[in-house]
């Protein structure tokens, strides 16, 4: 995350230039209606100070729990929400200066249900139409030709065109969802928990789809999703979200072999693995609906962690590489070996 | 229509599903959900139904219950057997005593499952009250018991909320304090936890593992999570296309399945640990449940299948001491 910002020259080798896709300092508050003779409610800090950068050809992953925040996260990102403050940069321009077509033709989103997020009542042809034309800028056989380069590229027989969605599977339907994003010419993609909605079977030919994608058409990725498993396979690099803030960000590698902060530990912890004598952290209640409102004090996690001392509840921990290691909000950042501190 | 004779009259079982077949009819075309399957629990034991979507093991599971959905489905074959009484056979009334009584379940999403305009206190005891001859306030203490017993703090004040106040991961809890209610002899889990986070399914695994270690009730648990068996199951029923094709001791579908499916399946499933690389896929799709072709109904997506595959029927045969495969070359690799 060290690399010279070279603005405006297009990053050609991967890793090595400016990033593609860049947050800084996210915010986003959602306030209650105000009623009348109702006390006003502490607004619903969703999102509170997120940074980020993507390089070209990268994927990042961002997961935590539901409720976290992730999800307003890829929506501040992908201009659905207005952010409270901070700001969202393609390719080092701020991308609220950005004209919405040319933001379309650049970043896209994939959904996690590929049921809901098609039109019933159009065929594959039809739902790639609209991107290819308004978008990509093609004119009818080019669009044809395009159609049919896009199903094959996603894995689908070229006679699909003419199908409506209800005759798909859910894979294939995602499979749908993934062209639909690339008709658009985007090469930036965020995906909201692309396969959690999936069979393991098919959960996996998608999760190579977007392995085989990015490398044949150096796309950059955001990657939302809560199985850790799955953002390992896919991501270089992972963010960890606990209620509206990232708590650790590293290499995918780095978080997963060497955690740092307790939240990170609890939730590798919790995942089920089959070996029943490798005794598990205990985990305590997550917090309540009214955790992201309040949490003023203190470290958000400090109701739940193992490692819990006065201070956190008194100051928030900063997310910071100090003194040693990638970014991490812990106090005792280099001291959260659970076998020594918890049980 | 039982292929397993192996293992037949097992008197020591508690719950015994033999030859169970169960259509839908929809618009003339028969689709065979469940077909021909064995499974029995004993007491005490934990059994975990591992298949992808339409495999079959939600209609296995409400076939034991009575709760197929009658037009369209319907129980054309079989027997389940709990104490010598035939729920297939048994009247309304035998059911209704069996249902929430000597057989509870759990299903996937809790908020669907329970009554949004009652209060959870209420809904407790109602489902207590309609199995045993208990007063409303004795009926109310064993509520708050029960609350008690799934670890739900504060268990009086959450007596008198509506579902709608509880987060997902209580109302689960909810769910199996319900199933408790009136002391089971079997609960069948239905995806349980595939709606929960998973700090959340930690906590609601433990919790079935305590439950069971101290009422020494039986489980079934339904589920596509090979992780989630091998923390909770002792045994492991696979089921493919309607059918059961594979049936082992837990630790050994892991190190070495027998069927060519669940190899297959088990390697298919991202690990943590292995960083960043491609997945073995399964290729194709199941075959829809109103053309299952003859013979083995994986032969077309196998990568050991041969011409003897696709032909007749293959039954369901032991393997080793302690297991059941529906392959011809069971242990096979490519």
């Amino acid at each position: 995350m060290s690399e010279e910002r070279v603005i405006g020259q297009p990053a050609l080798e991967p890793a090595t230039a400016a990033p593609v896709l860049e947050a800084r300092d996210l915010v986003k508050h959602f306030t209650a209606r105000r009623r009348l003779l109702v006390p006003a409610l502490a607004p619903l800090r969703a999102v509170q100070g997120v940074s980020f950068q993507v390089q070209r050809g990268q994927a990042l992953g961002i997961v935590g729990e539901s409720g976290c925040g992730k999800s307003t996260l890829a929506k501040l990102v992908m201009g659905l929400h207005e952010p409270s403050s901070g700001t969202v940069l393609l390719d080092g321009r701020d991308v609220s200066e950005i004209p919405r077509t040319e933001f379309a033709r650049r970043v896209q989103f994939v959904f996690q249900d590929p049921y809901s997020s098609l039109n019933p009542r159009k065929t594959v042809r039809q739902a790639l139409d609209a991107p290819l034309r308004h978008l990509a800028g093609l004119d009818a056989p080019a669009r044809r030709a395009r159609t049919a380069e896009l199903l094959d590229l996603v894995g689908l027989r070229a006679e699909f065109a003419d199908r409506y969605p209800h005759e798909f599977s859910g894979g294939q339907r995602q499979r749908v969802g993934i062209a639909r994003a690339l008709a658009s010419t985007a090469d930036v993609l965020l995906l909201d928990e692309p396969v959690s909605a999936l069979d393991v079977s098919v959960q996996a030919q998608v999760l190579n789809l977007l392995r085989q994608l990015q490398q044949e058409l150096s796309l950059t990725y955001v990657f939302i999703a809560h199985d850790l498993a799955v953002v390992e396979n896919l991501c270089d690099e992972v963010s960890v979200m606990y209620l509206g803030r990232i708590v650790e960000q590293a290499p995918a590698e780095v978080l997963f072999g060497s955690p740092r902060h307790p939240y990170t530990h609890t939730l590798l912890s919790a995942i089920p693995t089959g070996d029943r004598s490798q005794r598990r952290l205990r985990v305590a209640a997550p917090a309540g609906v009214d955790g992201p409102a309040g949490s003023d004090g203190g470290c958000a996690f400090a109701p739940r962690c193992y490692r819990v001392e006065e201070r956190c509840n008194t100051h928030v921990p900063p997310l910071s590489a100090e003194p040693a290691g990638h970014p991490v909000a812990c106090h005792f950042a280099d001291d959260t070996d659970p076998e020594e501190h918890a049980g | 229509m039982s292929d397993v004779r192996a293992d037949a009259p097992d008197t020591t079982a508690l719950l015994a599903v033999r030859g169970l077949r169960t259509d839908f009819v929809v618009e003339d075309e028969v689709y065979r959900a469940v077909d021909g399957v064995d499974l029995t629990i004993g007491p005490g034991e934990s059994v975990g139904l591992v298949g992808e979507s339409g495999s079959g093991k939600t209609v296995t599971a409400m076939s034991i219950l009575q709760l197929i959905p009658d037009p369209p489905g319907r129980i054309v074959g079989g027997s389940i057997e709990i104490d010598g009484i035939d729920l297939v056979r048994a009247p309304e009334r035998v059911l209704r005593q069996v249902r929430g009584g000597r057989i509870a379940c759990v299903f996937q999403d809790p908020l669907t499952s329970l009554n949004p305009v009652l209060q959870i206190g209420d809904q407790l005891t109602e489902m207590m009250r309609a199995h045993q001859d208990l007063d409303r306030r004795a009926a109310r203490r064993r509520a708050r018991e029960l609350l008690d017993a799934v670890h739900i703090p504060q268990a009086e004040r959450r007596l008198a909320e509506y579902p709608h106040e509880l987060s997902g991961g209580m109302r689960q809890r909810v769910m199996i304090a319900m199933a408790l209610a009136n002391d089971p002899e079997l609960l069948i889990a239905d995806e349980p936890t595939t709606a929960l986070d998973v700090t959340v399914q930690a906590e609601i695994l433990d919790l079935l593992r305590e439950l069971r270690e101290r009422t020494g009730m039986s489980l079934l648990f339904i589920t596509h999570d090979f992780g989630v068996v091998a923390e909770l199951c002792d045994r492991v029923v696979v089921m493919y296309a309607g059918k059961v094709v594979e049936q082992a001791p837990v630790e050994k579908v892991f190190a070495d399945a027998a069927h060519p499916y669940t190899r297959r399946l088990v390697d298919c499933m991202p690990q943590l640990g292995e960083g960043r690389k491609d997945l073995e896929v399964i290729p194709g799709l199941p075959p829809a449940l109103n053309r299952i072709p003859d013979g083995c109904a994986f032969a077309e997506r196998c990568d050991v299948a041969e011409e003897a595959c696709r032909r007749g029927t293959i039954a369901l045969e032991g393997y080793g001491e302690d297991r059941l495969v529906r392959c011809i070359k069971p242990g096979a690799r490519p």
